[in-house]
């Protein structure tokens, strides 16, 4: 299976994921398409530091919950979503090499010590905060969802 | 994934999950959690294999460059269980049983050479061996 480019569709849904996370304050240190050869796919990395705290699971759930409720894109499903750690290689050197906030930058070919990214698209990636400040930020997540949660029961 | 001949037919695909799961197994169990890490997922990808010849959605495996063999010559689990036609049946099971759902979870997220600088925690390979025992159980019922 020959290398596809990533569509303009769900470039702009990762780009759209992304708002609605922010907006619900989750507290994510990355967003990036990645391509995977030994997959030869496109996965979109969410990459937040609750991974660590909480467990892939939990971090997963929080954010199907949200969806479940308010992401309506076809081009991007829940399944479609991947985690990641900004502790993880991949994520840790990407972010030790560029800073990106709010932006979309593509790579092409980037060779970082031994990593290697042959092609990937980049919303966010910035170094992890503090464990108080990302407990702080899935305290407001949280709360913000269940009164998401109340309005659409009335 | 195989160093050998890749295997052929749904038994040799079967066999060579279950090799894999008990290797898997093995090397965990004397601290080589980045091999560990690869087999696990390794032994649910070819699961998800041998569901595809179980459902005679394929009758043969294809050899690279014969058809089919670009849609199934992947270690992406996902595409794997859609190709064998067992993906939206896996989607509703996941919706009523919570732990193939987290298992699923954990599963998905798993990439031959994600871990390549440094292994993986050992709390994750073992979260990993669970989960693609579940999946795998799941995979072999259908």
């Amino acid at each position: 299976m020959k290398y596809e480019p990533l569509s303009h569709e769900k470039l702009e849904a990762g780009r759209e994921c992304l708002a609605l996370l922010d907006e619900f304050e989750l507290g994510v240190q990355g967003a990036v398409w990645v391509y995977v050869p030994s997959m030869m796919e496109w996965r979109f990395y969410i990459v937040t530091s609750l991974v660590d705290i909480d467990g892939l699971v939990e971090t997963y759930n929080r954010i199907e919950r949200l969806f479940s409720l308010k992401f309506r894109n076809p081009e991007l499903v829940i399944d479609d979503i991947y985690l990641g750690s900004p502790d993880e290689a991949v994520f840790r050197t990407l972010a030790s090499a560029f800073h990106v906030q709010n932006s979309s930058v593509e790579l092409r070919d980037v060779q970082i010590n031994n990593l290697k990214i042959e092609h990937a698209h980049v919303y966010r990636l910035t170094k992890a905060p503090p464990v108080i400040v990302a407990k702080q930020a899935r305290q407001k997540f949280d709360g913000r969802v269940k009164q998401l949660e109340r309005t659409a029961h009335i | 994934m195989t160093n050998g001949r890749e295997p052929r037919s749904e038994a040799e695909w079967t066999a060579l999950s279950q090799r894999f799961m008990a290797e898997a197994d093995r090397v965990l169990r004397t601290g080589e959690r980045q091999i560990a890490y690869e087999r696990y997922g390794y032994a649910a990808e070819a699961a998800a294999k041998a569901l595809i010849l179980r459902r005679r959605v394929l009758t043969i495996w294809p050899r690279a460059g014969q058809p089919h063999a670009d849609e199934v010559h992947t270690h992406s689990i996902q595409k794997l269980i859609k190709y064998a036609g067992a993906y939206q049946a896996f989607c509703l099971d996941r919706q009523m049983n919570q732990r193939l759902h987290d298992s699923w979870l954990v599963v998905k997220e798993w990439w031959p050479d994600r871990y390549t600088d440094k292994p993986p925690e050992h709390t994750a390979v073992v979260l990993l061996g669970r989960a693609a025992k579940y999946l795998i159980e799941w995979l072999d019922r259908q």
